[in-house]
């Protein structure tokens, strides 16, 4: 059996004991050991993996692991970690989070050397994008406080966010000790006790895109910074945090500004389109579409939504959730990134995401759709007409165009079962059931038999 | 009690003929319009009869409907200082005025407004008319707070922007102010920042 003792009987904890707390996975291996805490890579029968950290009952791995619980239980954003569950044994917290598969900068730079001004910028934009959501964050904006290379992890040009255990909400600053970030990332008034804001962090991000440029950070590093992010990295690592970037959305936009004065192409993306269209209006198309690209956000892939029909709920959502904000021609609803319909035809906006959602609104015979097409239909009696008549017309079109994938969700069923549609329209559905709010169990389990369908693949990260 | 949204004015004027306040006004308005889902409308607020020229040509001559609307964007030709809080009334979300480049005429209205932006040039050919603004408008309170787009050379915006403490940008020009692509929202973005 494997035993691990930690010195002046801090914390015991073994293999056996983390899979007997968490009986759905075992340990595959031990990731991390620093003598007080462990990171165990554990994974199911099914091969998913995720990782449980454990940390002893005393005071001090106590306080940050604790302050990462409360954190990351609040957050949902595809580039930082989510917690699935903690559990407690006599000596030890153990959380179970996602597992984020790659490489950290540390690792990356270390191996491979510097990356290019326009790498450098790719990545110094999604890091940028993960603080716009912390400080999105109501009501409180959340601080990392310890943005540094290897915090960040890098896979197939995604990159994470991870270790939230400084992290605080802004409101409750006065209650910790921050001297606990990086030297030569954690920014100056974490060393003198001033007060900290979002432009710490803004430090430490400037930080670790100039570690990305020349594998150093500090003032003398700035010289060997290509000279066109010289000015905005140097703002960043400014001492005085008043002459900083005031906001991530403000240094995104500083960045894009750069890539533009230097020729470099936004990294423009040939997304697979999935088309959401009822069989008839107020079927629950949108809430269905929207729901689907939360869901593909949260399982790690990049999805955005489009309203592609004329309800203006896009414009509405827009002028009624404060918590709505927009940066860089969309709008971000919590972590997924949202486009109205424009009237114009003359706008035409890059296309920044894997995966687009289109809003269709009602089925049209003639309508050209994406690479997948969920058709959303009614079967309520005072529905069926619309719903035969669409299924007749689908069924033409798998024949027409059957490349295309089409998914068919009986939307509000009740009792009958999916049996009883497919022997009334002759097309296989799947049921979406009447949710309650808050059961999101039931939910995602549908969305993932929509992925699936589609062939969109989990967890890419 | 309801809370009542609160009107965003975004006035443009020109220092000379042909500094594209018109171009900018379109541009800014589809701007907030579409991108930012702003309830917008335009007001020509100079004797210019560009937005008549507008309705005229989209419509037809025979069409005199105003205000008109364009890709939901409300249009009002030609309007009077009188009607002009009228319009604030109408409940949109934002309204941009261009207010043409009879500078010193409208500058009262312009004044007003949110948001202040001033178009210039300062070539060689053009540096006395921004001369002649900048001595009109230099003791105005809050003229630092105004954004001067002017064309010229980096340096010397960089010149203007040092010598004068303004908020400068560089003009740009669109071809189109109806097309709206990255580059022209990454710059109307820098622009009402």
């Amino acid at each position: 059996m494997f035993m691990i003792s930690v010195a002046k009987g801090v914390t015991v904890i073994s293999e056996d004991e983390i899979n007997h707390l968490f009986s759905m996975y075992y340990v595959q291996n031990i990731l991390k050991d620093t003598g007080t805490g462990k990171v165990f890579l554990l994974s199911n029968r099914q091969g998913e993996r995720k990782v449980v950290k454990a940390v002893p009952k005393n005071e001090e791995g106590k306080e940050s692991l604790q302050s990462e619980i409360s954190i990351l239980q609040t957050l949902n954003h595809r580039g930082i970690p989510r917690l699935y569950d903690v559990k407690e044994t006599e000596d030890c917290i153990c959380i179970l989070e996602q597992y984020i598969e790659g490489r950290t900068l540390y690792e990356i730079i270390r191996t491979e050397g510097v990356l290019p001004l326009e790498q450098a910028l790719f990545y110094g934009k999604q890091l940028a994008e993960i603080l716009i959501y912390l400080q999105s964050v109501k009501p409180d904006a959340v601080l990392h406080l310890d943005i540094q290379p290897k915090n960040i992890i890098i896979y197939k040009n995604k990159l994470s966010l991870i270790d939230f255990g400084n992290a605080a909400y802004m409101g409750y600053l006065e209650q910790k000790y921050y001297l606990k970030g990086t030297r030569g990332y954690a920014a100056p008034e974490q060393y003198t006790g001033k007060s900290i804001d979002i432009r710490t962090d803004i430090y430490g991000m400037g930080c670790c895109i100039l570690y990305m440029l020349t594998g150093k950070t500090g003032q003398e590093a700035l010289k060997e910074a290509p000279l066109s992010v010289r000015e905005l990295l140097g703002n960043c690592m400014e001492q005085d945090k008043e002459k900083r970037p005031d906001s991530a959305i403000r240094f995104g936009e500083e960045l894009r500004c750069i890539e533009k004065i230097n020729g470099i192409r936004n990294h423009e993306r040939n997304p697979v389109i999935v088309s959401f269209a009822g069989t008839q209006q107020r079927i629950g198309t949108s809430v269905i579409a929207m729901g689907f690209a939360s869901y593909l956000r949260r399982i790690g892939l990049d999805a955005s939504y489009e309203e592609c029909n004329q309800t203006g709920m896009v414009r509405k959502l827009v002028k009624y959730e404060t918590s709505i904000r927009y940066s860089q021609g969309e709008f971000w609803y919590g972590d997924l990134p949202i486009r109205p319909r424009y009237e114009s035809q003359q706008i035409k906006l890059t296309q920044m995401h894997d995966i687009l959602i289109r809003d269709e609104g009602v089925y049209e015979e003639k309508k050209q759709y994406g690479q997948g097409l969920v058709v959303v239909a009614g079967v309520s009696p005072w529905e069926v007409e619309f719903t035969e008549q669409v299924c007749k017309n689908l069924k033409c079109r798998q024949i027409l165009t059957p490349c295309q994938k089409l998914v068919l969700i009986w939307n509000f069923f009740r009792s009958s079962g999916e049996q009883l549609y497919f022997g009334k329209f002759q097309m296989d559905g799947f049921d979406m059931p009447f949710l309650n709010r808050g059961d999101t169990r039931r939910e995602e389990a549908v969305y993932k038999r929509i992925a699936e369908r589609l062939e969109l693949a989990e967890g890419n990260r | 009690m309801m809370e009542e949204n609160k009107l965003f004015t975004v006035g443009i004027i020109g220092i000379d003929k042909g500094e594209g306040a018109t171009s900018l006004t379109v541009g800014l308005a589809t701007y907030l319009q579409e991108i930012l889902c702003k309830k917008t409308a335009m007001v020509e607020m100079n004797t210019e009869g560009e937005f008549a020229d507008i309705r005229s040509v989209y419509f037809g001559r025979n069409y005199t409907q105003t205000p008109f609307e364009i890709f939901k964007i409300c249009y009002y030709p030609g309007v009077v200082k009188s009607e002009y809080a009228k319009i604030c009334n109408m409940g949109y979300d934002c309204i941009v005025t261009d207010f043409g480049y009879q500078y010193e005429k409208y500058m009262e209205d312009f004044l007003r407004c949110d948001k202040k932006i001033v178009l210039g040039s300062i070539n060689l050919w053009k540096y006395r008319k921004y001369l002649q603004f900048h001595e009109y408008t230099r003791n105005f309170p809050g003229v630092g707070n105004w954004l001067f787009l002017l064309s010229g050379d980096e340096e010397d915006i960089r010149m203007i922007h040092a010598k004068h403490n303004r908020k400068v940008l560089g003009k740009e020009f669109f071809r189109n102010p109806y097309h709206l692509s990255e580059a022209e929202v990454q710059y109307y973005d820098a622009v009402l920042k």
